[in-house]
């Protein structure tokens, strides 16, 4: 399994990665919305992006919009990871074709839980298509 | 409104996140800590139905310790970008929590750092609410919030 993780903080990307990595995903990174994009160009479709909401150029939200725009990303989970709690954000990037919600501050476990939730599982094949998660 | 923001939620928040993202250290204890003589502020701003900034000041001892434990790197090798990174990152975390208690709308801006000690002109109209004082590892760490009063409000 392969997850792009897509954050402005090289910390934070840091961070994300090395519990990706525990749980046996290869990662890449992406500093923005528009990084990301190339990314998904140049290194192929992941299985999993977080995306941060805050940042500069094309924020997550903006990414998020713009991946569920292309049929090819149809069978990637797209998980939010941010500092927006409050309903209303969350409500706004479901809408937009996010499939899980994390707020920062996280644990490992919690990440762990909510890709679980998903159904995702390092070693597993299984895409988001597979669950219906492509269907618009 | 803004009794919504109390020293001891602003405690609890920072403490939050200093246990989630530091949970091989001590935590944040609610001292006051000895001045730093290097200290850096990371701040951002909250707009929309309150106006306003938090601010976070650590010493440059606590940062780097900080960024050697978020990055998993010895102390000694850490980047000087990397520290004014996690500093950035803290204050964003810890200001979209406090934007969190905020009725909605509220728009979080991008985090900003600074060496030294954040200096708010008072006259131009902003109000101190609350300025907490907390200790790590022995170093100091300092969360304020700013609100800024409107000339109809003042």
């Amino acid at each position: 399994m392969r997850a792009l993780v897509v954050d402005d903080s090289r910390t934070m990307r840091t961070i994300l990665s090395r519990i990706l990595g525990s749980l046996g995903i290869d990662v890449n990174q992406a500093a923005d919305g528009r990084d990301a994009l190339e990314s998904l160009d140049a290194e192929g479709i992941p299985d999993l992006a977080l995306v941060d909401w805050h940042m500069p150029g094309m924020n997550g939200l903006e990414l998020v919009a713009a991946v569920r725009a292309q049929s090819r990303c149809d069978g990637m989970f797209v998980v939010m990871v941010t500092t927006e709690s409050e309903p209303e954000q969350v409500s706004a990037a479901l809408s937009a074709g996010a499939d899980e919600y994390i707020v920062k501050p996280f644990s490992a476990e919690s990440i762990g839980e909510k890709l679980s939730l998903l159904g995702i599982d390092a070693n597993a094949t299984v895409s988001r298509t597979d669950l219906g998660g492509g269907e618009r | 409104m803004t009794t919504l923001f109390t020293e001891d939620l602003v405690t609890e928040i920072t403490s939050s996140v200093w246990t989630a993202f530091l949970p091989e250290e001590e935590g944040i204890l609610p001292f006051h800590a000895a001045p730093a003589s290097s200290t850096l502020t990371g701040s951002i701003h909250i707009s929309g139905t309150w106006n306003g900034l938090v601010s976070l000041t650590c010493s440059a001892e606590a940062a780097t310790r900080a960024t050697a434990s978020m990055l998993a790197t010895p102390p000694g090798e850490v980047d000087p970008s990397d520290v004014l990174d996690v500093v950035g990152e803290l204050v964003n975390i810890v200001g979209g929590n406090i934007k969190g208690l905020l009725p909605p709308p509220s728009d979080l801006s991008l985090p900003s750092v600074t060496d030294g000690s954040l200096h708010v002109d008072t006259r131009a109209g902003a109000e101190l609410l609350v300025d907490v004082h907390l200790s790590w590892m022995d170093e100091p760490i300092n969360v304020a919030i700013w609100e800024r009063v409107t000339s109809e409000e003042a």
